[in-house]
């Protein structure tokens, strides 16, 4: 592809017909200073800052906006180029403020950086400079618009990136500005990306406002816990504490963006309900202790369990998000001493076809290629807010012209227009699908290329089997790939390392068959192992959850953060350090097996998972432990089992009859997903995090009920009422009420999907 | 020739009797000696001592935690955490000096763009317990505003030569 051939400043590069002199140049390592191009946003050429001098053009250039043609003659540091950028300097200093030392941008200024090599040490201008008044725009983003340089990088973010139209830009000359026009909060769920691609500080990151300079600084390449995109992040830390997030590069994945949520969530870390000691309930006290003391006190618990009611008696349950390690300890501690009710999927209602299972559920395609399918069908799959990067794949697939189909129990606002979007009443995604498989679209039958994804509110369907079986019949006929989208940043590497009740390690399928997440909590065990779980936020059923952890006997936690819930049914409580302070892997959607060190070291007396598992193994006297010397040794044993994606074949139906009646639909909401999410505190102040709250009702049901916006109802589920205040909500089906999981006030609710009653306060 | 007089030096002791020359000279001159502490010598404006937090006469802290010291002090001596003040603006939660650590280059001084952290002229300062030799922010600033009179008649007097 290579066909032509460009000189710049002496040296002959081989480029592509139609790209910019400085796409050419960057890949030439030849710098050219600029302020708004960007290579993954739309040229703007409002800089003009990259002038160079073309041979045979008889003025400079603007390099990002200047198409190469064969044999063409560029020189980016001639006098004339020089001149030219000077001079755009110049005038780009006339308004911008000389406030470095009080900037947050100071250190990591574009602009600070190219005056450096380009300004002048004296300006020639002595008249006032312009003032822009600044404008709140939520909890995440600080805006100083005098030091704007009218880039338009965060405008086209906006338009091509997030699909919102946040930011525009007003008035003409010196009078323009940046601004959201209407004073509001931006609330794209990829906001934070603004702030990187800021060349000056007039965007900053909020709630890190004047904390810390980047040269104090030292980076740490880690990977994203919240989804299974698995974006590559860069931690910064100082003196120990992570101080801020910001993406890594990396075109397979996440491109040069991350989610608002990758970006904040770290400031969870360190809030007061943290655990860094271990803990034990004595006399219904809590005491402090060293780990010995700990881990005496957890093994006597557990076997006394084991003794009295047997190994079944005993109930495991680990997050979606742990490292390939923690998971392959967990299962073999546990299996070790014949516990084998074993599970992640702690929000599924529906394990009938869990043997026909592939190695691991994966989405069947890469990133990269969704956004060449020309269809893309989403099954109960709320991606902006579940996987806001796979969001950008499909947005950017829709740009590109690609079709968009969705059954989904709520019309939600995925930005892209849909050309059929089926919403069913009651939540009963099962009759949607059939819908669309009877009457198979036109814009579907005749693709090329098209995906179908399921989603989580699809996997966490009661019917999920025979929605698994329906998009296969509709892949079949269509001829699409079909993939699921987990939740949580490493269901794949809790599939291969056997945290399933069926499966060991690399689908092998287990002797003895364990009881699934659901049936664990629903037949109230004696105790249970808890690995970053807050089952009264993270299971489906959290009111059955919390029942069931209150009737037991004991239950260990192993866990980063405690909850006050988790402090009265608790009997020992084991730090285990987050994502930040251990080591280890994680598999994403598309099946990458990325590897990451941690960035700090383990906060107090916290320790990796792995190793809380590993001690509590040999203090119960199992022999082959003394093999994982070291986090290589348990993850050499792993790896044998981590497998290529392989093809599914679903064919099995649900047991399980469609939701009828009154359904509540529910979702784990993008600020609730997990338990770092929960607390960062940045994040729950966003609209997304408090527009979840309430009993959301469309009109007809509203009318029906004779409430309006605000007032209270009451809704019971599992016996338990609370009130709520009612919010309408047109992309609501009739016959369903949203009222969102993970949520303090909901939890003793009961499950996604099953009848809820609602009446008037 | 040239040995001849090396030798005839040497027997002579002349290079001896010329050290003894000078010792002679200073033996019988007057003597300069300074009854510290009662006597000082004088200090340039440009002396680099204990150093000081400076305010503006309004009484508002001039330190705006840009962290320049921090970076360029080469001994590490400067520790800076800063946050956002209740108004707003940008402002040291903690600014510790390490005066064991500190080389007293006055780069610190140097680099700052608000003439805030300075050395004063003060040279005799003790420590009785460990740990004293960090000094904080509520320290310094308590140094600058005691001798704010001479730290600005310092600025004033070198002023011109900056």
């Amino acid at each position: 592809m290579n066909d032509t051939t460009i000189t710049i400043d002496g040296k002959e590069v081989a480029a592509e017909q139609g790209e910019m002199v400085i796409e050419v140049a960057d890949r030439e390592n030849i710098r050219i200073p600029r302020f708004c191009y960007h290579k993954n946003l739309s040229i703007a050429a409002n800089c003009r800052m990259c002038l160079v001098e073309v041979e045979k053009a008889p003025k400079p250039l603007p390099a990002c906006a200047t198409p190469i043609t064969d044999g063409m003659v560029v020189k980016t540091r001639s006098p004339i180029a020089l001149q030219a950028q000077k001079a755009v300097m110049e005038f780009l200093l006339i308004n911008h403020p000389l406030d470095c030392p009080v900037c947050d941008q100071g250190g990591e200024c574009e602009l600070q950086d190219i005056s450096m090599g380009y300004g002048e040490d004296v300006s020639r201008y002595n008249q006032g400079k312009r003032s822009v008044a600044d404008q709140d725009v939520g909890p995440l983003i600080e805006t100083f618009m005098t030091r704007c340089i009218h880039c338009t990088r965060c405008v086209r973010f906006g338009d091509e990136i997030s699909g919102m139209r946040e930011l525009g830009l007003v008035n003409r000359g010196e009078k323009s500005q940046i601004t959201t026009y209407v004073e509001k909060n931006i609330e794209s769920e990829l906001s934070g990306n603004i702030i990187d691609i800021c060349p000056v500080g007039a965007l900053t990151n909020k709630p890190f406002r004047f904390k810390a300079r980047t040269w104090e600084m030292k980076q740490h390449a880690t990977i994203a816990p919240h989804d299974c995109v698995g974006s590559n992040l860069m931690m910064h830390e100082r003196r120990n504490e992570v101080m801020r997030v910001v993406p890594a590069e990396n075109e397979a994945i996440n491109e040069t963006w991350i989610a608002d949520r990758d970006r904040y969530s770290h400031f969870a870390l360190y809030t007061p309900d943290r655990v860094t000691q271990p803990m034990i309930k004595v006399n219904d006290t809590w005491q402090t202790v060293d780990w010995a003391t700990a881990l005496e006190h957890t093994v006597a618990g557990l076997q006394t369990v084991i003794h009295k009611h047997g190994e079944k008696a005993v109930g495991a349950l680990a997050s979606q998000s742990e490292t390939v390690e923690n998971y392959y300890m967990f299962q073999y501690f546990l299996r070790s001493l014949g516990i084998n009710n074993i599970d992640h999927r702690l929000q599924q209602q529906d394990f009938s076809d869990q043997s026909a299972f592939p190695a691991y559920p994966h989405m069947g395609t890469t990133f990269e290629k969704i956004e060449e399918s020309d269809a893309v069908v989403l099954i109960g799959s709320h991606t902006r807010k579940e996987q806001p990067m796979l969001w950008h794949r499909l947005h950017k697939a829709s740009q590109n012209g690609a079709k968009m189909f969705a059954v989904n129990p709520v019309d939600f606002n995925l930005i892209f227009a849909f050309e059929k979007n089926i919403v069913p009443e009651s939540g009963d995604l099962v009759a949607g699908l059939t819908q669309l498989l009877e009457h198979i679209p036109e814009g579907l039958q005749s693709a090329t290329k098209p995906v179908i994804l399921l989603g989580a509110l699809a996997m966490n369907h009661p019917q999920a089997a025979t929605l698994r079986s329906l998009a296969q019949k509709l892949a079949d006929k269509i001829g699409a790939t079909l993939g699921l989208v987990t939740s949580g940043s490493n269901s794949a590497g809790a599939w291969l390392t056997g945290v399933v009740p069926h499966r060991l390690p690399g689908k092998q399928a287990a002797s003895n068959e364990g009881q699934d997440a659901q049936a664990m909590l629903q037949d109230q065990k004696q105790a249970y192992v808890l690995l970053n779980v807050e089952p009264e936020f993270d299971c489906a059923n959290t009111g059955q959850a919390l029942q069931a952890m209150n009737n037991a006997e004991f239950v260990l936690a192993v866990n980063t953060f405690t909850t006050d819930d988790m402090l009265q049914y608790a009997n020992v409580i084991l730090p285990a350090a987050p994502f930040n302070e251990i080591s280890g892997h994680m598999i994403n959607a598309q099946g990458d097996c990325q590897q990451f060190n941690a960035a700090i070291p383990p906060k107090g007396e916290s320790r990796p998972a792995w190793k809380i598992f590993r001690i509590l193994a040999q203090l119960c006297q199992i022999d082959e432990i003394a093999k994982f010397m070291t986090i290589a040794d348990v993850f050499e044993a792993a790896q044998q089992h981590i497998a290529e994606p392989e093809a599914a074949k679903w064919t099995a139906d649900s047991k399980n009859t469609a939701p009828r009646g009154t359904i509540r639909i529910a979702e784990m909401p993008i600020y609730a997903i997990d338990p770092i999410v929960r607390r960062a505190k940045p994040l729950q102040e966003t609209h997304d995090a408090t527009k979840v709250q309430g009993a959301h009702i469309n009109k007809a049901t509203a009318s029906g009920l004779q409430v309006n916006t605000g007032d209270a109802v009451i809704v019971s589920q599992n016996d338990n009422e609370i009130t709520l205040s009612v919010v309408i909500n047109d992309c609501l089906a009739d016959n369903t009420v949203y009222i969102a999981q993970g949520l303090a006030e909901h939890k003793t609710l009961g499950a996604a999907y099953a009848p809820i009653e609602i009446k008037r306060a | 020739m040239k040995k001849l007089k090396f030798y005839i030096r040497s027997f002579l002791l002349w290079e001896l009797f010329q050290g003894l020359g000078v010792t002679g000279k200073y033996f019988f001159k007057r003597k300069m000696t300074l009854m510290y502490p009662r006597q000082k010598a004088p200090k340039s404006p440009r002396f680099r001592g204990l150093h000081a937090l400076r305010r503006y006469p309004n009484g508002e802290e001039r330190c705006i935690a840009c962290k320049l010291c921090e970076a360029v002090c080469p001994a590490l001596a400067i520790t800076i955490e800063s946050a956002p003040r209740a108004d707003g603006t940008r402002r040291t939660t903690r600014y510790d000096i390490d005066l064991f650590k500190c080389i007293y280059c006055g780069f610190c001084e140097e680099s700052c763009p608000v003439d805030s952290i300075v050395e004063t002229n003060i040279a005799e300062f003790h420590f009785e317990n460990r740990g004293e030799q960090i000094i904080n922010k509520e320290k310094l600033l308590e140094i600058g505003d005691k001798y704010e009179k001479q730290i600005a008649k310092d600025r004033a007097a070198d002023a011109p030569y900056r």
